[in-house]
C-alpha cells in the first residue's frame, strides 16, 4: 500500500541475494517472505512448550465461550427484573452454577463477564505497551536529555506501588467508569515496557544495517516503522500478553475493594457482589468460587502463553542450554 | 499486583563477567580505581533517588489536591452540615486557600514533618501512621520472610533440575498462586480454615473477649491471628521468588566454575548448595527490592480482607472517606519507602557481586 | 577454584547480612505488634461483645457532638437524657427530668430534675449541670451548629433551685418535649475542659447513663464497663465491647465462629445464614430506617436563578407521580429484600404510630396504565424515534439521569427494575454509579435529575421535614447546598411545617405531621420505597436485648439505652468466661505452627552456615 511519505529508499543488493529460493519479486515482497517465515519458525518453536499450548487453548475456549455468548444465553437474564431464577438457588440442571441473590443464573454472570474483564484487560494492557513502546524508542532512538527525562519517568513509574498509585487515581477521578478504571490500569504498567523497549531498540540500532540505512538518507520516522519496530513486534507483544495478566488482576482488585462499577459483571464485580451479598457466609459456594476460578483461567493462560513467548524470542533460556 | 513480567524468563540478569583478574598488582590499581567508580555510582544511584523522591511529593500533591475536591460530608457525619459548619470546617483544613497557598502549606509540612490532622477526628495523621505501622511490618515481615525462605529453596531445586517433573509442578504450583486474586484467596482462606474448620480466627489482630494479662498470652493471641493473612500474603509473593531463583540458578548452572567445582567430585547438591545458590541469591535479593512496592499493594487487599489494622487497612478505610491528609502521607510513605528501598538494594547488590564489580 | 572462593567471601558477608535482615524484621515486628494491645482479662466476667461495621467512620466521642449514628449509639449508652423516648411508642418519657410543663403560649418551659439521679462519681445530677451545659452549647458555635433547632428559639436559661431548670424562648417550639435527646455534662468536670468541641471521650470520665468509658482504641475497639453507681437499675452484665469490622461479611463470619455475640445491620442472607448457625437468633424488626428516589424539582435560587442542571419535566409534579406508578413496592421488597420491610409511603415508618400516615384508599396504586393517563393527560403525547415521550415545553425527550450509590450492590439490583419498569411509560432512566463523595456533590449542586438515596428518620419530625422547605429548598445565594433533597417548594406544605415546629402538644403536633405527609405523598418530591427491617444477630447465650418500640423495633442503633442495657445471660449469673478452655487448646495450637515455623526458618539459615563452617 503506497502512503503518503517519500517512496522506500532501494534496498541494498546483499539484502536480495541473502532472501532464499523463491526469487521474491520487491523489497516489499521479500520482506514479507521473511516475516512469514520468521512466524513460521516461531510458531513451530512456540508448539514445543506444552505449557504455552495450555494457555492458548484456555484462552481461546475463554475468548470463543465468550464471543458465541449471545447464542446461548440471554442478557436479560442479566437485569434483575428479568432475572429467570430464585433468591441463591445452589446449582441444578437448569442453572449450572447456581444464581444470585435476584435470580441471576452465576454462569451467565461469568460468561457476560468476561467480556468486560478482556476489554478492560486488554485495552489496558494495549494502550500500556503502545505508550511504553513509544516512550522506549524514543527515548533509545534521542538519547541526550530526552532520554534521561524519560527514563528517569520511566523507573519512578516502575519503583512505585502500582496498584496503590492506581487507587489512589480512581478515587481521585471520583468515578469508577471503564475508562477510569483502565486509564489507572495503563498509566501504572507502561513503564516496564518502556524499559525492554528501550534496551532493544538500542541494540536493534546498533546492527550494521541500520547504519547502512542511515548512511542512505532515512529519516526517523522510516528507520522506526521500518527497521525498529518490526523487529520490535515479537517482544512487545510478548510483553503486553503478560501486561493483560497483570491488567486482569488489577481490575479485579479495585472492583474488589469497591473501584468498578456495580452494573457491569466484570469477574471482579461479581465476587464484589458475592461479598456485598453475603454468599461467603451463606454458603453460596457457586457465587465465590466460579469467578475465582475464571480470574485464575484466564490470567494464567495469559501468564502461561506470555512466557513461552518470551522464551521462545529469549534464546538465553532454550532448553537446549 | 505482582508483576511478572519482570520477574519472568526476559529478565536481562547481570552481566556475565569476563575472566577474573588475579594479577595482585593490577588488582591493588582496580581496586582503587574501582573506589571512585564506586562512589560516583552511589552519587549517580542517589541523585536518581532524590528525584524520584521529589517526584513521589510532587504526585501526592497533584493527585490529592488537584484532582480530588474538597470532602467536607465526610467530616460532618450522618447528617448534613450547614453552610456556616461547612464554612468552618474549610477553614480549619485549610481548603478555602487558594491552591498556591494550600502548596506552599504543603510543601513546608514536608520539612516541619507535620502533616495535617486527619478529616475523620483531630488527631495528627503521622501518629496514625506509626500506631498503625507496626502491625503492618509484623504481616509484611512474616510474610516476606516465609515466601523468600521457601521460594527460594523451591526456585533453587527446581532451576537445578531443570526439565524433571519436579521442576514443572513446582513452576506450574508458582505460577498458579500468582494468576490467584490476593482478596479471593483470602476470601475462601477464611471460609475454610475460619469458619468451616475453626483452627484460626476469621479476623483481626487480637481476640475480641480478650485473653488474659500477660505477655505470652498476647504474644500467641496475635501469632494465632496472624497465620492466615500471613499465609494469604506469602502464597501470593512466593511465586515472585521462586521464578527470579529459578531463573538465576538458570544462568549460574552453565559457569565455569561449576564445572570444576564437580570435577572436584563434590557431590552435585554439594555443588548446588555451596556454588550455585550463594551465586544465585544476589540477583534474587535485588529483583525483590526492586519488587518491593508489590508488598504494598498486597498489603492493602490482605489487610482489607482479614480487618488486619495496618496501614494498608488504614489507606483503605480513608479511600471509602477520602481522608486527603492521611491518604497523602500513606501514598508518600508507600512510594518513598519503594524508592529507598530499590536504591539501597542497588548499592547493596554493586557493592556484593564481584562480578559486576570486575565488570565495572 | 580461585574463583569460587572469591564469590563464595561476598556471598557470606550477604548471608550474615540478610541473616541479619531477617531477625531483625522479626523482632521490630514482634516488639512493635504485642505492646500495642492493651491488657485485656476476662476472670469470669460477662461481657457482651458487639461486632460493628462503621465504627471507623469516627475517631472522636464527643458526648455533645455524635455527627455518626453509631457515635450518637455509643454515647447515648453513657448519658442519660434529659427525656428520652418512651420504649411503648417513642413518645417522650422521663430521663433526668422526672416531669416537665409548658406555659400556655409554648415559650416557658419547666423541668424538675429526679432527685435520684446521680454521676456515676456519685455527685447528684443537678439543673445546675443543665444550665451549664445549654449555655455552653450556646455560647460555642461548633457544639451549636449540631444543636440548631434546639438552641436558637432559647433566650435564657435559669436554675432557679438544683431541682428546677426554666427554660424561655422567642417562639413556641415543640423539641422542648424531648430537648432532643441531648446530653448534660458534669459542671463540676466540663467547666475545666478548655475546648469541649475537641474533647475526645476519655476513659474514666463520670457519666449519667448505665455505662462508663473503659476503653477507647479509635477505629477499632471500644469498651463500655457497666455504671456501678447508675442511679437507674444497672445493667446486667460487667463489660460491652464494640469491635470494629471492616465489611459485614468479616463480621457475619466472626459471629458465625462464635467471636462475637451481637451484630445489627444484617443483610437478608447474612440473616438467613445466621439464623441456620446452631445457637444464634434473629431479630427481624420493623426500622426507621426508608431508601427511596428523590427527585431534583427544579433547583433554583430564591430570586429564580436556576441552578445545576436537572431535567425541566420532573418540575411537573405529574411526571414524578407517573413514575410513582409503576414502581411496585411489594415486589422490589419480596425480590431485593426477601421480603424484609414494608411499602414505603412518606418519611415518617410505621414504628413511629403518633406520626406515621397511613394512605388508605388514596394509596398509589401499582399502573403503567394509570402512570401513562397521568402522562397524556399532563401534555407529553408526542414520541421520539425511540418511543420515548417527548417534554412539550423543553422540546427533550423525558430522558433521566439516575444517581445512585456505586458501593451498594442491592441499589445496583433496584435499578434494574426501575429502569425496565419506567421504560413502560415511554421514560427512560440512565443510570449513573459514583462514589458518596461525588454523589453528594452533585446532589448539593443540583446537578442530577432523580438520586437513589437513604434515610434515618427522626424521631423528632421538625428537623427532618426542614429540609422541604421552601427555605431551604429555594436558597439564597446560587451556591451548593447540602441542606435540601429535592430543592422542592410548597406553600401549604411550608405553612404547616411552621406550625409543627412550634406545637408543644404532641398529639395535635401529630395530625399536623400527617397532613404533611399527604402533601407529599401527592406532589411526589420523592418516592420513598420501602421501610426495611433491621435485621440483627444475637447469641442464642445472651437475652432480653430491649427493642425500641418494646412491641417490634430495632436493638441496635438505637437513640436510647434499651438495646443492650436491658440484655442479660440466660440463666442469669453464669460467666463469659466458659469459652477459654476451647480458646486455649486453639492458641496453643497455633503457638505449636509458629515455632515450628521460625524454627524451619532458624534451621535452614543454621545447617547452611554449619555447613559452610565445615568445608
Amino acid at each position: 500500500m503506497s502512503t503518503t511519505e517519500s517512496p522506500p529508499p532501494p534496498v541494498p543488493a546483499d539484502v536480495i541475494k541473502s532472501s532464499g529460493s523463491e526469487r521474491p519479486q520487491s523489497a516489499r515482497a521479500i520482506v514479507w517472505f521473511r516475516r512469514r517465515a520468521a512466524f513460521g519458525a516461531f510458531c513451530r518453536s512456540y508448539a514445543k512448550h506444552t505449557s504455552g499450548v495450555i494457555g492458548l487453548v484456555v484462552l481461546l475456549a475463554i475468548i470463543l465461550a465468550t464471543v458465541l455468548a449471545p447464542l446461548y444465553t440471554d442478557r436479560a437474564d442479566l437485569n434483575a427484573a428479568t432475572a429467570p431464577g430464585g433468591r441463591m438457588e445452589s446449582p441444578s440442571g437448569e442453572f449450572w452454577l447456581g444464581t444470585d441473590r435476584t435470580g441471576r443464573p452465576i454462569l451467565t454472570m461469568i460468561v457476560w463477564g468476561a467480556r468486560v474483564s478482556l476489554q478492560i484487560g486488554l485495552t489496558a494492557a494495549v494502550i500500556a505497551v503502545a505508550f511504553g513502546t513509544v516512550v522506549g524508542m524514543v527515548a533509545a532512538h534521542y538519547g541526550g536529555w530526552l532520554s534521561w527525562l524519560l527514563m528517569r519517568v520511566t523507573d519512578w513509574f516502575i519503583v512505585l506501588p502500582a496498584f496503590i498509585l492506581s487507587i489512589a487515581l480512581v478515587v481521585a477521578l471520583g468515578s469508577a467508569s471503564k475508562w477510569v478504571i483502565i486509564t489507572a490500569i495503563a498509566l501504572n504498567s507502561w513503564a516496564t515496557t518502556a524499559r525492554l523497549v528501550r534496551a532493544q531498540t538500542l541494540s536493534i540500532e546498533g546492527r550494521p544495517y541500520l547504519e547502512r540505512t542511515r548512511a542512505l538518507g532515512a529519516g526517523d520516522w522510516h528507520q522506526m516503522t521500518r527497521h525498529v519496530l518490526p523487529n520490535l513486534m515479537p517482544l512487545v507483544l510478548a510483553s503486553a500478553t503478560l501486561r493483560v495478566s497483570a491488567a486482569i488482576l488489577s481490575e479485579a482488585s479495585l472492583a474488589f475493594i469497591g473501584l468498578g462499577d456495580p452494573r457491569s459483571f466484570s469477574w471482579g464485580i461479581i465476587l464484589a457482589r458475592a461479598q456485598a451479598e453475603g454468599a461467603v457466609s451463606y454458603g453460596a459456594w457457586w457465587y465465590v468460587l466460579p469467578p475465582g476460578l475464571a480470574i485464575l483461567a484466564l490470567v494464567l493462560s495469559f501468564t502461561l502463553i506470555g512466557r513461552t513467548m518470551e522464551s521462545v524470542l529469549n534464546p538465553r533460556l532454550r532448553d537446549d542450554r | 499486583m505482582a508483576d511478572i513480567s519482570r520477574t519472568g524468563v526476559a529478565e536481562p540478569s547481570a552481566a556475565p563477567g569476563g575472566t577474573p583478574q588475579s594479577d595482585p598488582a593490577q588488582a591493588a590499581v582496580l581496586r582503587r580505581a574501582y573506589r571512585g567508580e564506586f562512589l560516583r555510582f552511589v552519587a549517580v544511584k542517589f541523585s536518581g533517588a532524590l528525584v524520584s523522591l521529589v517526584m513521589v511529593v510532587l504526585t501526592s500533591f497533584f493527585i490529592f489536591r488537584v484532582l480530588a475536591g474538597d470532602p467536607v460530608d465526610a467530616v460532618v457525619g450522618d447528617t448534613p452540615a450547614t453552610p456556616e459548619q461547612v464554612a468552618a470546617i474549610r477553614e480549619r483544613l485549610g481548603l478555602d486557600e487558594p491552591m498556591g497557598v494550600q502548596f506552599w502549606e504543603y510543601l513546608r509540612s514536608l520539612f516541619t514533618m507535620d502533616w495535617g490532622t486527619s478529616y475523620v477526628s483531630d488527631k495528627k495523621v503521622t501518629t496514625l501512621l506509626w500506631e498503625r505501622l507496626p502491625a503492618t511490618v509484623l504481616l509484611t515481615a512474616t510474610a516476606m520472610i516465609l515466601a523468600a525462605a521457601f521460594g527460594t529453596w523451591v526456585g533453587a531445586r527446581s532451576g537445578w533440575r531443570r526439565g524433571s517433573t519436579g521442576e514443572k509442578v513446582q513452576v506450574g504450583v508458582s505460577l498458579t498462586l500468582w494468576s490467584t486474586p490476593t482478596f479471593w484467596l483470602g476470601m475462601i482462606a477464611i471460609v475454610a480454615f475460619s469458619v468451616k474448620l475453626g483452627w484460626f480466627p476469621v479476623n483481626g489482630m487480637h481476640s475480641t473477649r480478650g485473653v488474659g494479662d500477660g505477655f505470652w498470652d498476647e504474644f500467641f493471641d496475635v501469632a494465632h491471628h496472624l497465620v492466615l493473612p500471613a499465609l494469604t500474603m506469602a502464597a501470593v509473593l512466593y511465586a515472585q521468588y521462586v521464578l527470579i531463583m529459578r531463573t538465576s540458578i538458570l544462568e549460574e548452572r552453565g559457569n565455569d566454575y561449576l564445572t570444576v567445582a564437580r570435577a572436584k567430585g563434590l557431590r552435585d547438591d554439594h555443588v548446588r548448595r555451596l556454588h550455585a545458590v550463594p551465586n544465585a541469591l544476589l540477583p534474587t535479593i535485588t529483583l525483590a527490592a526492586a519488587e518491593f512496592g508489590t508488598i504494598f499493594n498486597g498489603s492493602v487487599l490482605t489487610e482489607t480482607v482479614f480487618s488486619w489494622p495496618g496501614l494498608g487497612l488504614t489507606f483503605y478505610q480513608a479511600i471509602k472517606i477520602p481522608d486527603i491528609p492521611l491518604l497523602q502521607l500513606l501514598f508518600v510513605f508507600f512510594a518513598g519507602t519503594t524508592v529507598l528501598v530499590n536504591f539501597l538494594a542497588e548499592i547493596f547488590y554493586r557493592f556484593l557481586d564481584p562480578r559486576v564489580r570486575r565488570s565495572a | 577454584m580461585t574463583i569460587s572462593v572469591a564469590v563464595r567471601r561476598s556471598w557470606t558477608s550477604a548471608r550474615r547480612a540478610a541473616a541479619l535482615g531477617a531477625g531483625f524484621a522479626v523482632a521490630v515486628a514482634l516488639a512493635g505488634g504485642v505492646p500495642q494491645a492493651s491488657a485485656q482479662d476476662d476472670g469470669g466476667k460477662k461481657v457482651l461483645v458487639v461486632g460493628k461495621v462503621g465504627l471507623n467512620d469516627f475517631e472522636d466521642l464527643n458526648p455533645l457532638d455524635s455527627g455518626w449514628v453509631i457515635q450518637g449509639e455509643i454515647n447515648n449508652l453513657m448519658y442519660e437524657p434529659m427525656m428520652t423516648w418512651g420504649q411503648k411508642d417513642y413518645a417522650p418519657a422521663p430521663g433526668i427530668v422526672e416531669k416537665w410543663e409548658f406555659s400556655p403560649d409554648g415559650k416557658t418551659w419547666t423541668y424538675h430534675f429526679d432527685p435520684k439521679a446521680k454521676w456515676s462519681d456519685g455527685k447528684p445530677i443537678t439543673s445546675k449541670d443543665a444550665k451549664f451545659t445549654l449555655d455552653l452549647i450556646k455560647g460555642n458555635e461548633v457544639l451549636a451548629g449540631s444543636e440548631t433547632s434546639l438552641v436558637d428559639p432559647i433566650t435564657s436559661v435559669e436554675a432557679p433551685d438544683e431541682h428546677t431548670l426554666v427554660v424561655t424562648l422567642d417562639k413556641p417550639s415543640g423539641i422542648m418535649n424531648h430537648m432532643n435527646n441531648f446530653h448534660i455534662m458534669p459542671e463540676h468536670v466540663w467547666s475545666k475542659i478548655a475546648k469541649p468541641e475537641e474533647y475526645q471521650g476519655e476513659p474514666g470520665q463520670p457519666t449519667s447513663g448505665p455505662f462508663t468509658l473503659k476503653e477507647f482504641r479509635p477505629k477499632e475497639r471500644v469498651v463500655l464497663e457497666a455504671n456501678k453507681n447508675y442511679w437507674r437499675k444497672p445493667v446486667a452484665y460487667d463489660e460491652l465491647v464494640f469491635q470494629n469490622y471492616e465489611t459485614a461479611e468479616a463480621a457475619v463470619q466472626a459471629m458465625q465462629a462464635g467471636e462475637i455475640d451481637f451484630l445489627d445491620s444484617l443483610n437478608p442472607e447474612q440473616a438467613t445464614a445466621l439464623e441456620k448457625t446452631k445457637g444464634i437468633k434473629i431479630n427481624r424488626a420493623p426500622s426507621r430506617h426508608l431508601d427511596m428516589l428523590e427527585f431534583n424539582t427544579g433547583a433554583q435560587t430564591r430570586s429564580g436563578e436556576k441552578l445545576g442542571d436537572g431535567h425541566p419535566a420532573l418540575e411537573d409534579p405529574a411526571v414524578r407521580q407517573a413514575i410513582h406508578h409503576v414502581i411496585d413496592k411489594d415486589q422490589l421488597i419480596e425480590r431485593i429484600l426477601d421480603g424484609n420491610g414494608t411499602p414505603g409511603v412518606g418519611l415518617v415508618a410505621p414504628i413511629f404510630p403518633n406520626y406515621y400516615w397511613d394512605p388508605g384508599a388514596d394509596k398509589v396504586e401499582v399502573s403503567a396504565e394509570a402512570g401513562n393517563k397521568l402522562l397524556d393527560d399532563a401534555g407529553y403525547t408526542q414520541k421520539n424515534g425511540d418511543g420515548i415521550r417527548i417534554d412539550p415545553r423543553s422540546k427533550r425527550p423525558l430522558s433521566f439521569r439516575l444517581l445512585y450509590h456505586s458501593d451498594r450492590p442491592a441499589y445496583a439490583d433496584v435499578v434494574d427494575f426501575l429502569v425496565t419498569w419506567v421504560k413502560e411509560l415511554g421514560i427512560e432512566l440512565k443510570p449513573e454509579s459514583k462514589e458518596s463523595d461525588p454523589l453528594n456533590k452533585d446532589g448539593d449542586a443540583g446537578k442530577f435529575d432523580i438520586t437513589f438515596g437513604a434515610w434515618n428518620f427522626g424521631p423528632d419530625p421538625g428537623e427532618d421535614y426542614e429540609y422541604y422547605t421552601c427555605d431551604r429548598g429555594r436558597p439564597e445565594k446560587a451556591e451548593p447546598t447540602g441542606l435540601t433533597m429535592a430543592f422542592w417548594c410548597n406553600e401549604d406544605f411550608d405553612t404547616l411545617q411552621a406550625a409543627e415546629v412550634a406545637e408543644p402538644d404532641v398529639t395535635k403536633r401529630g395530625q399536623i405531621v400527617k397532613d404533611m405527609q399527604k402533601i407529599e405523598y401527592d406532589q411526589a418530591p420523592q418516592i420513598v420505597l420501602w421501610y426495611d427491617y433491621a435485621l440483627e444477630a444475637y447469641s442464642g447465650k445472651w437475652t432480653g436485648f430491649g427493642t425500641l418500640p418494646s412491641s417490634g423495633g430495632a436493638i441496635a442503633r438505637q437513640q436510647s439505652y434499651y438495646g443492650y442495657a436491658q440484655a442479660h445471660l440466660v440463666g442469669g449469673d453464669e460467666g463469659d468466661g466458659g469459652d477459654s478452655g476451647s480458646s486455649t487448646g486453639v492458641i496453643a495450637g497455633a503457638a505449636v505452627a509458629g515455632v515450628v515455623v521460625i524454627g524451619g526458618i532458624v534451621f535452614f539459615v543454621q545447617r547452611r552456615r554449619t555447613v559452610g563452617e565445615r568445608e
